[in-house]
This record gives structure tokens, C-alpha cells and sequence, in this order.
């Protein structure tokens, strides 16, 4: 940090040139996607786009920070980067395959436990609502996020910024950007992140959720002619972090517990990315190649009754290698006929095991007070007893799959319409190879003067294929200051495996082989409350999205406002289950049907140095068919979207005389999100929240001091619920938080 | 003469291979033994005046090699309503004795295993049994209780 602070303050002391940014920056915000047109409002989606200068004025570090500031967007935060899901329109996903897609620089994003990663010289982001998958296949049932990171070819020089914050949380990031000559840039950056965490674990008397990240991009863009592009981005990043900040619910008092549990929780990180995007730009047709590889190191070691009990721990080691490879064929806009037309191909190899170790209370509570209840109505005196303190068991698994696809799309136009009407052929296959087992040594006392060794086995393999075709359609009617749409299109998210639901199918195994082998029959000991043979997989889920909106522009183009109102049907809705009583593992299910009503708007105003953004997404989503074999939720609210998400943000510049300041800009937000529903009986649920932040920032030359607040109410509110052995748990968001940030840009 | 005594010796030799040829002939086989696994109902006197009747109950019995004895393994037996789980219990070393007709079992004070071990308090005593066209039924004392049991063919 000493390093970091002599080296920013040899740069104040430089004498710089200000720089003309807004100029600069609205270059900078124009990026040609390779899928849709420049600006996304002249398309029949409803979207939210953010450029480096948005992302940066208002704070915006991660993905996680654009919830609410999209309409009907949300990812809180879970306690974890791995295990923060995304929910969009009411739709959501807990765990394994997400509902929103995420490219970054074009580059398809394959493992969701990488959608949660620290921003940095982000170009744009531009989140389109509604089932893309037409154009960008698997798991965009809920729409998908295309962010662009900063080129050396639009902007050129240092980048610096230092923050501290609450919780004594730093961040600091250094960048350049060099354009050689017309032909060729690169570029290079990096970043670091610590907090110390503001959740304190009560049992272990120390801050749960502190974290370190890392980071670093370097990117080569080179034009050898004025038709040919080829950029290289590659990056690495590392994250190592606590997290997990539950607490228990008691749901007979209604007292949320303080965070208290005994096993120490972590989560690290390895991820490296390289894309490699190369473009030809011919006088009728656009060809864009994306060739990506992409690998996965991460570990997840929790407590997993996150309890001060010694009940059990799992530890998840995954590592993923990934390769993807897109081509596209589009015609240049601005022609009556647009076509666009590409092939899709990706295969992904996934390396896991996730052994779950029983311990002390776990092996007394879990496993041997259910067998020896039975046990006791004959024999009160006698017991059965595991020679273990604890044992694991090992969970293997190994999931390769690849898909390919075959897309396009044709767009006409008459008059002031425009005709739309797209299709994918997308082919998925997958298998899992699994090998679990777990020893023990166990004894009856009344029979067994020695412990005997118990092995149970519980291998094989499954196997999926889908094939899918997912059309859509659009009608458009340009207006002179906007447009108007209908659209549908169907949605698509990939089945998969239940690797969660192993350690609970073992442990049930392993009671039958112990009670097999004793020769001793009880009733309900060992046995599940689910289908064994079908929860190790899921089906994909279906959906079609109906939606009317509209872009305009109004007051003189002052005003930018968008609108939509959109109906879901949803099949095969995939939900996260937990196995009745005190079970271990959680599971993916196919939930029946599900309906969604919403709508969106979104208001931007700018006049002069003042800029007004309003958001607004409800979501009115329900069960249509639900049945979990003990009770039918059809009417009832899924869980976990939230029902409403509010964001109002105000920003205003005074110009200074240029002595002492140049520009101070003052910017407030305010957020409200909510009623989330917990669980599928709608018992338990979060009310509307609001979240009030506000920053100053003293502008003068290259340098950018701010002042900055999140939270300032000190909001008490719940971003997550889950259960584990029947006990209720909740995450808190995080308090109040206060920080400063410099930033000098060379 | 010397030829004669001969051909009376061979005679006579020869009649006496027939004449056992003809006995074996006439012995019939005995039922063998063989593992083989009977499903039947199993009765319970519950000491009380009242019976406990348990149906579908596997009894599997298997013939020790060398030996005039078999194992006995029932499977899933419970002795009264009042007990919530039901045991495997191996009754070791029945002998058995084999007639043409028949298989006749028989054993006493043997400690049956079940739950991983020997169990006194199940201790057989009194067993008496019949194999006989491929029905299996008994009767004993297991613990406390007289039972019984008779196989479906």
C-alpha cells in the first residue's frame, strides 16, 4: 500500500493536461456487438445499457450492481461469489445452469461460478431481457449481458484508481492503453480487492466474510487492414474469500440468530480466460470468428449445517476446461433485407469432487439417532455405534459436454416495420460419470464385541441429449422519435446433473447396507423422500415470452424512455429442492408450470449538467402446476425473484473556476427491491427494502477524489434463505458503508 | 475236469455280478439336500392363548459340504405385532437325516445369529422338521416362543 500511495503521489504532482471525457467517453460507449446493432433500442428487446462512464459514476464493481438498475434484475449477494444467482423477470436459478448468458468481449461465459468477478475498465455492459436464445443458445432463458471490456484502439493512456472503504476494505486498480499506430494497440491491467468483512462469526469469533481479489487483462488489438481485425484478450483472475455470513432462523420465536458456526468457511478462485475475436468487415457482410478457452480452478470448503455443532462439512474442488467457437455471417445495417446467420460449437470438461465429511454430531444425529430409535423399541439397552469421529464421504465426478448450434436470423423492411424472425437448432450432450463411497466400522453392542467394516458404493453413469429449436419473431413500427414492438420468443435452459443430492443418496445407501448387514428391517431408516433414481438428473426448462414495448425519445431527446409489458409461460420450471427432514443435499427439480406478468420502464432525462434515471420492473410470477408430492403450490409466488426492483438515481455537475476544482458532481440512488418469497409455500418472505446511497466527487484536472455511501439508512434486510437438517437460514445484506476513491486518468 | 471247474468259476462269477447288479437296482435313492429357498407362514405363539402369523416369511437353507448338518437363514422375522423391526436370524448346524421319502431336521439348544452376532436370548431349542415333495415345515422354541412353520409348495 506505501508502494501504492508514494507512486499516486508522484502523479498529483505531475503536471497533466484535463482531458475533453465526454467527448472521449461517448466514443468509447460505441461498440459494434457481432450480434445485434450498435444501439440496442433500435431493436424489438427491451434493454439497459451502461458505458464506462455510467459503470464508473455510479459505483458499479460488479454484475451484482446493476440489480434494479435494470428493470426486474437481481443478484444478490449470497454470501459467496460462487453462489450468487441471478434472477431476471421473476425467474431465477439457485443452483448448476443460470437464467441469464453472460459474454464477455463476445466470449460466452460457460461456468456460472464465474458470472460473479470484479469490474474494471468496462467499456459497456448492455443486459437484453426476454429469451435470447436464438441467438445465443443455452441459458439465456431470461435474457443475457454482453459486457465489453476497454480497447487500446478507443482509448489510450493510464488508468489509476485507489480506494478505502468500511470494513477496512481497499481497492485499487492500475491500467494502461497504448496505440501503436493505426494497425496495432494493446493494453494491460490489474487489479486487487481486500475487505476485512462486516459479518462477525460469533463461535469463532472472527469476521466470516472478508475476501481478496486479484486480477489482470492484457489485451492486443491488431488491424492489418482496414477490412481485418483481430483482438486478443486475455485475463486471469483470483479470488479468495470467506463469506457465507448465515445466520439461523427461529421460526417459532421469529429471532434471526447471530452468525455462529464452528467450521471455518472459504471459497478460492483461479479463473483464465483467452478470446480470441477476429472480424471482416466486406463491403455487403460482416464475418466475425470468437475461438475461447476458458479454465476454472475453484474451491469451496463450508460448513454446511453452519451450526456451532459438529454435524458436517463439504469441501466442492471442481476444475473446468472449456472451449467455445462462434462464427458469424451478417449483412451491414441500414439494408431492407438483414440477415445474419452463424454456427456455434463448445465443449466443456468439468473435474470434481465434493467430499462431505460426517462429523461428531452428525454421525450421532443424522445417521445413528434414526437407526437406533428402531433399534431401542426392541433392544433399549443395545446400540448400534460408528468406531469414526467423523468420516467422509467421497463424492467423483466427472461431466463432459459439448453442443452445437446452428442459427440465424432474416429481418425486413416495409414501410415503418420491420419484420423479424430468427431460429436456432442447438444440440446439447452430456454425461456424468459418478463414483461415490464412504467406510466406516460399526458394531452392535449387544451382538458385536469388534467394530466391522461397512464399504458402500454407489457408482455409474447417466447421460442427457437435447435437441432443441428455439424460434422467434418480431413486428417493429418505427416511429420519428422511436419505436414500437411485439415480440415472442421461446426460451431455453439446458438440464443437468444433481451432484448436491449425492452425499444424501450415500448416506441413505450406506444406513441400508449397515441395517442390510445386521439383518435388521425398520421402517423409514435409510430411505428417501425423493425418487433416487431420477433426482440425480433434471430436464431442461422451456419458456415462450410474449412482449409488447416501446423506445422513444422525447422533449427534445432529453428525455429516453422505454417501456414493456411481457407474459411467460414456463414448462419444466427448474427449482431448487430440499429433501424433507434432516437430509444433507439439495436438488434441482422440474416444478411443472409457472406464469409470469411484468412490465419495465425505464426513464433517463439529461438537460444540461443534470441526469435523471428512474427504473422500474414488477413481476407478478406463480406456480401453475406444482406439486412436490405432499403438497400443490399452484397459485403461489416462486420464490426468491423479487417481486418489485426500484432504482432512482440523480447526478449533477457545477463547474468551478479552475484554480482549486474544476467540476464537483453530486450523485444520490436510491434502490428498493422486493417482496421476495423464501420458500414455495409463501410463509416466509422478504418485504420491499430500500438502499439509499449517495457520493461527491471534487474533480480537478486528471484527478477524481470521491466520496462515496451505500446503505446510509443502515437497512436491515435478508438477500437469501436456505435450509439445512430442517434448520431456517438467513443472509443479512450488508450495512452502512462509507469510503473514499481516487482516481487519476492520464 | 480242469476245464470244467473253469467254466463253473466263471459261472459262478458272473452270477454274482448280476446278482449284485440287482440289488442296487432295487435300492431307491434317498431326497438330496440341496440349497433351496422356501416361502411360507410363520406362526408365533405368543405364550398367551393367542398366535402371531407372519406370511410370505424366506427361509433359505443351505446344506454344509461333508456334513449331515444345514444352515437355516430367515429372513425379515418378526415374533409378535408389538415389534417394530424384523431380523434376519441364522439357525446354524441342523442335522438332517435323508430317506427316500423324506428329509427329517432336528437340533437343539443351537444360538441363532442375528445383528451381527450369536443371540442367547433367541436360543432354539426343541427344533423338529420336514422337508418332504418341497415343502419345508418346522416347529421350535425360539427364546421364549414356540413357533412354526410350513412352506407353500
Amino acid at each position: 500500500m506505501n508502494l501504492l500511495f508514494a507512486v499516486l503521489s508522484v502523479l498529483f504532482l505531475a503536471k497533466s493536461e484535463p482531458a475533453d471525457t465526454s467527448k472521449l467517453l461517448k466514443v468509447i460507449d460505441v461498440v459494434a456487438p457481432i450480434k445485434q446493432n450498435a444501439d440496442a433500442r433500435v431493436q424489438p428487446v427491451s434493454s439497459t445499457t451502461l458505458g464506462l462512464f455510467n459503470l464508473e459514476e455510479m459505483r458499479i464493481h460488479s454484475v451484482m450492481d446493476i440489480s434494479a438498475i435494470s428493470p426486474n434484475f437481481y443478484q444478490p449477494d449470497y454470501g459467496s461469489k460462487m453462489t450468487s444467482s441471478i434472477y431476471i423477470r421473476g425467474f431465477g436459478s439457485r443452483i448448476d445452469q443460470p437464467v441469464l448468458g453472460l459474454n464477455v468481449d463476445d466470449l460466452p461465459c460457460l461456468n456460472k461460478n464465474n458470472y460473479n468477478f470484479n469490474f474494471y475498465d468496462i467499456r459497456k455492459v448492455e443486459l437484453l431481457r426476454g429469451p435470447q436464445g436464438t441467438l445465443y443458445g443455452r441459458n439465456t432463458i431470461g435474457g443475457v449481458m454482453n459486457i465489453y471490456t476497454l480497447s487500446p484502439m478507443v482509448y489510450q493512456g493510464v488508468r489509476l484508481s485507489a480506494e478505502y472503504g468500511s470494513a477496512s476494505s481497499i481497492r485499487a486498480k492500475a491500467s494502461f492503453y497504448k496505440k501503436v499506430s493505426r494497425k496495432f494497440g494493446y493494453s494491460a491491467g490489474a487489479f486487487y480487492a481486500h475487505t476485512d468483512g462486516f459479518f462477525q462469526n460469533e463461535f469463532r469469533n472472527e469476521k466470516c466474510d472478508w475476501g481478496d481479489d486479484a486480477g489482470a487483462r492484457i489485451r492486443t488489438s491488431w488491424h492489418p487492414t482496414k477490412k481485418v481485425s483481430v483482438e486478443n484478450i486475455a485475463s486471469v483472475g483470483y479470488t479468495n474469500e470467506g463469506g457465507y455470513a448465515y445466520s439461523m432462523f427461529d421460526n417459532q420465536t421469529n429471532v434471526l440468530n447471530p452468525v455462529s458456526y464452528n467450521d471455518r468457511c472459504e471459497y478460492k478462485r483461479i479463473n483464465i480466460s483467452e478470446g480470441i475475436v477476429a472480424k471482416y468487415s466486406g463491403d455487403k457482410f460482416l464475418f466475425s470468428s470468437v475461438t475461447g478457452y476458458q479454465f476454472t480452478n475453484d474451491r469451496m470448503s463450508i460448513d454446511n449445517d453452519f451450526t456451532s455443532e459438529s454435524f458436517f462439512t463439504i469441501i466442492q474442488h471442481q476444475k473446468e476446461h472449456a472451449l467455445s467457437q462462434d462464427f458469424v455471417l451478417k449483412s451491414k445495417e441500414g439494408k431492407q433485407w438483414q440477415w445474419l446467420a452463424g454456427a456455434f460449437g463448445f465443449m466443456k470438461h468439468i473435474d470434481m469432487n465434493a467430499p462431505v465429511t460426517f462429523k461428531e454430531d452428525g454421525i450421532d444425529e443424522l445417521i445413528l439417532e434414526n437407526a437406533n430409535s428402531g433399534i431401542h423399541t426392541v433392544f433399549p439397552d443395545a446400540d448400534i455405534m460408528i468406531e469414526e469421529n467423523e468420516f467422509p464421504i467421497e463424492s467423483n465426478f466427472v461431466v463432459p459436454t459439448y453442443g452445437s448450434a446452428l442459427y440465424g436470423q432474416v429481418s425486413r423492411n416495409v414501410g415503418q416495420f420491420t419484420f423479424q424472425f430468427g431460429a436456432r437448432l442447438d444440440y446439447e450432450s452430456s454425461s456424468m460419470s459418478y463414483n461415490n463411497s464412504a467406510l466406516i466400522h460399526y458394531r452392535f453392542t449387544k451382538t458385536m464385541p469388534n467394530y466391522k467394516a461397512l464399504t458402500t458404493v454407489f457408482k455409474g453413469k447417466e447421460r442427457l441429449s437435447f435437441l432443441e429449436l428455439l424460434p422467434k419473431a418480431s413486428l417493429l413500427y418505427n416511429l420519428t422519435n422511436g419505436n414500437v414492438y411485439f415480440s415472442a420468443a421461446k426460451g431455453y435452459k439446458a438440464g443437468g446433473f444433481n451432484t448436491q443430492i449425492f452425499s444424501d443418496i450415500l448416506q441413505s445407501k450406506m444406513m441400508n447396507n449397515l441395517m442390510s448387514d445386521l439383518g435388521v428391517h425398520l421402517d423409514g431408516v435409510g430411505s428417501t423422500t425423493y425418487n433416487t433414481a431420477s433426482a440425480t438428473t433434471y430436464k431442461p426448462e422451456y419458456s415462450w415470452n410474449f412482449e409488447l414495448g416501446s423506445h422513444m425519445m422525447l422533449i427534445d431527446n432529453c428525455l429516453q424512455l422505454d417501456w414493456s409489458a411481457f407474459l411467460i409461460n414456463c414448462n419444466n420450471q427448474q427449482l431448487t429442492v430440499f429433501p424433507q427432514g434432516k437430509s444433507t443435499g439439495r436438488m434441482m427439480s422440474n416444478a411443472g408450470k409457472s406464469r409470469v406478468l411484468g412490465g419495465e420502464v425505464s426513464a433517463l432525462y439529461k438537460y444540461k449538467e443534470l441526469t435523471v434515471g428512474v427504473n422500474y420492473g414488477h413481476t407478478n410470477a406463480r406456480f401453475v402446476e406444482y406439486n412436490d408430492g405432499n403438497n400443490s403450490y399452484a397459485g403461489n409466488f416462486l420464490p426468491y425473484a423479487p417481486q418489485n426492483t426500484v432504482s432512482a438515481n440523480a447526478a449533477y455537475k457545477i463547474h468551478l473556476n479552475k484554480k482549486v476544482i474544476d467540476r464537483i458532481v453530486g450523485a444520490c440512488a436510491w434502490q428498493a427491491i422486493g417482496m421476495i418469497y423464501w420458500n414455495e409455500d409463501n410463509t416466509l418472505s422478504q418485504p420491499i427494502y430500500n438502499l439509499l446511497s449517495a457520493s461527491l466527487s471534487f474533480q480537478k484536472s486528471v484527478f477524481d477524489l470521491t466520496l462515496w455511501g451505500k446503505n446510509l439508512t443502515n437497512e436491515s434486510y435478508n438477500t437469501f434463505y436456505f435450509k439445512s437438517i430442517g434448520n431456517n437460514f438467513f443472509s443479512k445484506g450488508k450495512p452502512l458503508q462509507a469510503g473514499i476513491t481516487l482516481t487519476i486518468n492520464l | 475236469m480242469k476245464k470244467m471247474k473253469i467254466v463253473l468259476l466263471a459261472a459262478l462269477v458272473v452270477a454274482a455280478f448280476v446278482s449284485c447288479e440287482k440289488d442296487e437296482d432295487q435300492k431307491e435313492a434317498v431326497v438330496e439336500v440341496v440349497s433351496e429357498t422356501y416361502v411360507g407362514s410363520l406362526s408365533v405363539n405368543q405364550n398367551d392363548g393367542t398366535f402371531f402369523t407372519l406370511d410370505s416369511v424366506s427361509v433359505e437353507v443351505n446344506p454344509i459340504d461333508g456334513d449331515s448338518t444345514l444352515n437355516m437363514i430367515m429372513r425379515g422375522v418378526k415374533f409378535s405385532s408389538r415389534m417394530p423391526v424384523s431380523l434376519d436370524m441364522t439357525v446354524n448346524g441342523i442335522a438332517y437325516t435323508s430317506t427316500t421319502t423324506n428329509v427329517s431336521l432336528s437340533g437343539n439348544n443351537i444360538v441363532p445369529i442375528a445383528m451381527g452376532g450369536e443371540f442367547p436370548d433367541y436360543t432354539i431349542t426343541n427344533y423338529v422338521g420336514t422337508i418332504t415333495d418341497g415343502v419345508l415345515s418346522f416347529s421350535m422354541v425360539c427364546g421364549k416362543y414356540p413357533l412354526t412353520f410350513t412352506s407353500t409348495k
